[in-house]
């Protein structure tokens, strides 16, 4: 190696310190753990925000830490049973929801509902109205709605005026 | 090292930077330069990544610490007004939050205008992991941190929904700190350029002290003075070279000395030689003469022998005369006998003494005076007149010129003239012009001695050819000659 390129790494080493080195320079995206998360309380229910399903929280009694719980317990009864909240979602967004533009397409009536579940989680849901005549995106409020308030549901299928809608899962699960 | 253009121009750098000092200093500071820079460098760089983790981590500890501390979301979704209070609460300090759900944002963000949420950064946070990049806003650098907020009930796995929560932290204290860190470390570099100047000095010192001392002691030898030795310092490379010097040249000096004492002793035996044969060559001198004087007498072949041995007895004298001559001069023991002489009765007598005068043409200013040996004036005309008349051509011309620093005296011949390759050593003892003429009339010394004469004037003699043919001989003799050991 001669004299001169010894020289020319070594001007182009101190440069490149010199100048790329200094200061706080912006950095790339550094990932870290898992994002916390945080229980909630209280029944789901799926209503639309313009064509899009959002979920919307109406928050149960709450149980309150005890001396013998000082956390929230794992059992117990955090939401509605699935025929409650689907008469909760006929209700359609309260006043603070509407505030928020939030619609539902679930016409009123739908009870009496019957709830019939398989071994392989399949949930039938019979209603009272004539199921062809409800929207897809109607369709999707209540399957995603019962499907929120019963766990392990895999697909849910409305019945209803000799029609049936679906097997279909919740286009938000996963 | 020369290989192709780079090659010549790295010499060329190398050449440029000369003197051994500068050499040293450049390399000197070119080593510290680099250790401060790599030193100082990793140590800043190390240093500032640590602070800047540290603050990062904390950061990121902090955010999570007081989303976990939040109260508890009530009803889902939050309005415009959850989403201010929930940046409210996690505000604080140096850290400004923003809460995002949807396309709606807590109000009063910083940036102005400009989102300060990178793009990527936000895709990260979808991703479902606590994310955090550094950005400049408006060239200050700043900590973005992101998460999610993700809801889940207590009897799920898989979240509900979720909020992004975005905490922009101003790291202008850690700038301060990592800037003051960068000072630290260009002092520390112009510390260490000022020490590797020093140092490259005090080295270039212990070594180039030596080299000029041995450069001294080599000016002296090369000027002639064989005792010149160099000082040994220590046992280094530059006292083995200076030892080397010094072996060298004592080895030199004894040869010389050996050399001079080998000539002067062949110089005085000859001069002894030619001082034993005087004797007898006065003795055989008488016996020639008088068999001179009975040599017309004699018949045929035994007049002819003692006429060849009077001829050559005569020449044996002259040559056994101009060899005592010559070691005179050898020996330094040669003394000049000043008078005030008119030099053209001086060349006249001369020419007289030898029978010359019809066969050389004079043209000799009278009243000219100079001291000068008047029998050593007569030693340089009759040798230089003499050998003109043997080899030139007649005519034989004896000039004398008076010039402002002295006189001039040639004796130009109008014979064929010295050859190139004779002229240089017309002067040398015994030399012979004609190498097919064997033996000559002369000694072989007459020229040789009719220079010292000229030169113990403090004068020269000098030969050249004339224009067209002919040899001239030229002694210049400067007006009034010195006296030995008398500096005028």
């Amino acid at each position: 190696m001669t004299g001169r390129r010894v020289l020319a790494v070594l001007v182009a080493v101190l440069v490149v310190a010199l100048t790329a080195g200094c200061g706080v320079r912006p950095s790339g995206v550094i990932t870290g753990g898992p994002a916390p998360t945080r229980a909630v309380w209280g029944t789901v229910l799926y209503f639309l925000a313009g064509s899009t399903l959002t979920p919307v929280i109406r928050p149960t009694d709450r149980p309150v830490p005890t001396a013998d719980t000082p956390s929230l317990p794992a059992t117990g009864t955090p939401t509605l049973p699935p025929a409650e909240a689907l008469t909760l979602l006929q209700g359609g967004p309260d006043s603070e929801e509407q505030a928020q533009d939030l619609t539902s397409e679930v016409p009123a009536g739908l009870d009496p509902v019957t709830i019939t579940t398989d071994t392989s989680g399949g949930v039938d849901v019979g209603v009272s109205v004539d199921v062809t005549t409800l929207s897809p995106a109607a369709v999707d409020q209540v399957v995603c709605t019962v499907g929120d308030a019963l766990p392990g549901t895999a697909t849910v299928t409305l019945t209803g005026g000799a029609a049936t809608r679906g097997p279909q899962t919740c286009p938000l699960a996963g | 090292v020369t290989s192709g253009a780079a090659g010549s121009s790295a010499s060329r750098f190398l050449n440029g930077a000369r003197s051994l000092r500068t050499r040293l200093l450049v390399a000197f500071v070119l080593l510290g330069v680099s250790t401060a820079v790599l030193v100082a460098g990793v140590d800043y760089v190390q240093a500032r990544n640590e602070i800047l983790q540290r603050t990062q981590d904390a950061a990121v500890r902090a955010l999570t610490q007081r989303i976990d501390t939040l109260p508890l979301v009530g009803a889902w979704p939050p309005g415009q007004a959850e989403l201010d209070g929930i940046a409210g609460q996690l505000s604080g300090g140096e850290d400004t939050a923003i809460v995002v759900y949807g396309d709606r944002r807590s109000r009063g963000a910083p940036g102005q205008g400009r989102d300060p949420l990178p793009g990527e950064l936000r895709l990260a946070v979808r991703e479902g992991n606590v994310a955090w990049q550094r950005v400049l806003v408006q060239g200050h650098p700043v900590l973005v941190i992101g998460t999610q907020l993700r809801l889940v009930r207590a009897d799920r796995a898989a979240p509900v929904a979720g909020l992004e929560i975005y905490s922009v932290h101003g790291l202008a204290t850690e700038e301060h700190s990592i800037d003051q860190l960068a000072t630290w470390a260009w002092l520390t570099g112009a510390v260490a350029v000022v020490l590797a100047v020093l140092l490259a000095l005090l080295a270039g010192r212990g070594v180039l002290r030596p080299v000029r001392e041995l450069r001294r002691a080599t000016d002296r030898l090369g000027a002639g003075d064989l005792g010149a030795r160099a000082r040994v310092h220590g046992s280094d490379e530059l006292a083995d070279v200076a030892r080397t010097f010094n072996d060298t040249a004592a080895t030199l000096e004894r040869y010389v000395g050996e050399l001079r004492r080998l000539e002067s002793e062949a110089r005085r035996f000859v001069a002894d030689v030619s001082h034993e044969l005087r004797t007898p060559l006065a003795a055989m001198i008488a016996v020639t003469d008088v068999l001179d004087e009975d040599a017309q007498d004699l018949p045929g072949d035994a007049g002819r022998a003692a006429r060849l041995v009077s001829e050559e007895t005569r020449k044996l004298t002259r040559l056994v005369d101009d060899l005592i001559e010559v070691s005179r001069f050898d020996a330094g023991s040669a003394a000049l006998a000043l008078d005030e002489v008119d030099v053209a009765d001086a060349i006249r007598a001369t020419l007289r003494a030898r029978g010359w005068s019809d066969e050389v043409r004079t043209d000799l200013p009278d009243g000219v005076l100079a001291r000068l040996d008047p029998r050593r004036l007569d030693v340089v005309v009759a040798n230089l007149v003499s050998n003109a008349l043997r080899h030139g051509g007649p005519p034989v011309c004896v000039q004398m010129h008076v010039r402002p620093d002295g006189l001039d005296i040639e004796v130009a011949d109008s014979g064929p003239g010295l050859a190139p390759d004779v002229l240089p050593h017309v002067f040398d003892r015994f030399y012979k012009a004609d190498t097919a003429r064997a033996r000559s009339e002369g000694s072989g010394l007459g020229l040789a001695i009719a220079r010292e004469n000229a030169r113990l004037h403090g004068g020269e003699l000098t030969a050249a050819n004339r224009d067209p043919a002919g040899a001239a001989f030229t002694v210049h003799l400067p007006r009034g000659a010195r006296e030995p050991g008398d500096p005028r």
